[in-house]
């Protein structure tokens, strides 16, 4: 399941009544359950019968951690990160429309252009800092970006 | 619609308008035809402590924000591009607004003309837009390459394919002799100036002049941002964002897509 769906889901779970989600996605399924509600303190990702392909939340852990759902989603990251550089919006491609500059499974090089933070109608490329897969785009294009926030998760 | 007065770009003239400045070498290039100022300055490798200048008389695909075009008919007004380094870890918040705010001084001393800045930095004079700029940065060699972009509508009277309200230089002074490199002189000396009192001071140093010449400032504007919601506009703060009033909650832009409907 992407990590992304996964991040929505406890955004939607903190900002609601409820305590806990449970989504099933084909063979894949993810539980999520608020820190703090009266339930458990846990945020449990179960497995399903067949193991889950490339990156997961829950591949190198086990089924239950005591811990609270943002920990949790930034433990799970496997790789290098590539951070932003500065506050401003996240543009994946040169223009509106046009092709992105990279796409999940694409091998980077140190100096490939991946994306564009804009700020005050300043561009600003960000480049790769090392080579390798992506694996991972963080951000939705147009989506506001805070310094520092992992953009790109490469391995 | 030719001016009498249009003198052709000329690198020597642009030159011996330069104010002596700091940078070791300044490279200037004009071109009769090109596809973009912005896009050439961008691709060129360029040395360090050396400023480069690119114009031309027409460009094919003149660049705004996104996927806008900047209308750029030949020889009638300025398309200009500017490049040079600076320290890897500038802190460049509000820069943007540096460059027009250099631009509207540079044009109120040598003609006299009294515009606005719009956030966060086109240029407009009495509601209508003459000047835009665009500006990239790229890192290289752990330095960041700076691309400025500026387009200033100067002769140009006619034009049926601009979407907004515009004007020009001739339209807003029709009395004026205007000079396209004069003007080049002297405002790249002015963004290279202010640029230098930037990276020692940051936007603070020139937030009370852009407040004074903030075009939107106590306006009421509406924006895809805040889902149409009247928004009063206060002023810049010291790193150059927009501070606006949401049913009574202050807000502060930074970024985005940003298109302003003003209410008034």
């Amino acid at each position: 399941m992407d990590i992304r769906k996964v991040k929505k889901l406890i955004e939607m779970l903190e900002d609601s009544n409820l305590n806990e989600i449970e989504i099933k996605e084909g063979e894949e399924s993810v539980k999520l359950v608020k820190a703090g509600s009266n339930l458990s303190q846990t945020l449990v990702a179960q497995p399903a019968a067949q193991p889950l392909e490339g990156k997961s939340i829950t591949k190198e852990e086990p089924e239950k951690i005591e811990k609270d759902t943002e920990v949790e989603e930034t433990k799970k990251v496997s790789g290098k990160e590539i951070k932003s550089p500065m506050v401003g919006t996240f543009y994946g491609a040169p223009n509106p429309g046009a092709e992105t500059f990279v796409k999940v499974g694409d091998n980077v090089n140190e100096g490939d252009v991946l994306c564009i933070i804009e700020a005050m109608k300043m561009m600003n490329e960000v480049k790769a800092d090392f080579s390798g897969t992506i694996i991972d785009i963080v951000p939705d294009d147009a989506e506001p970006v805070e310094f520092g926030q992992t953009l790109f998760i490469l391995e | 619609m030719k001016d009498v007065n249009q003198n052709p770009l000329n690198k020597k003239i642009i030159n011996s308008f330069l104010d002596s400045n700091e940078f070791h070498k300044v490279k200037i290039l004009i071109f009769e035809e090109i596809d973009s100022t912005n896009r050439y300055l961008s691709d060129l490798e360029i040395d360090k402590n050396t400023l480069y200048i690119c114009s031309a008389e027409k460009q094919i695909r003149g660049k705004g924000r996104g996927n806008k075009k900047w209308e750029s008919p030949t020889g009638q007004n300025i398309y200009l591009s500017l490049s040079f380094q600076l320290e890897k870890n500038s802190n460049l918040n509000g820069y943007s607004l540096m460059v027009g705010l250099a631009i509207r001084d540079s044009l109120n001393e040598l003609y006299g003309i009294n515009s606005k800045i719009k956030w966060p930095n086109d240029i407009f004079f009495e509601n209508r837009k003459f000047c835009g700029i665009l500006i990239e940065t790229k890192f290289e060699n752990n330095l960041r390459k700076i691309i400025v972009g500026i387009g200033i509508n100067v002769f140009m009277q006619t034009n049926d394919h601009i979407d907004q309200d515009w004007t020009s230089l001739k339209l807003i002074d029709g009395e004026k002799k205007f000079d396209r490199n004069l003007i080049i002189g002297k405002l790249t000396s002015k963004i290279l100036n202010y640029s230098k009192t930037f990276e020692k001071y940051g936007f603070a140093h020139f937030q009370n002049a852009f407040n004074q010449h903030n075009y939107l400032k106590n306006k009421i504007v509406t924006s895809e941002n805040f889902e149409g919601k009247d928004c009063k506009v206060k002023e810049v703060d010291a790193e150059g964002k927009l501070k606006v009033e949401i049913e009574k909650e202050a807000k502060l832009i930074s970024s985005g897509e940003l298109s302003f409907k003003i209410k008034e």
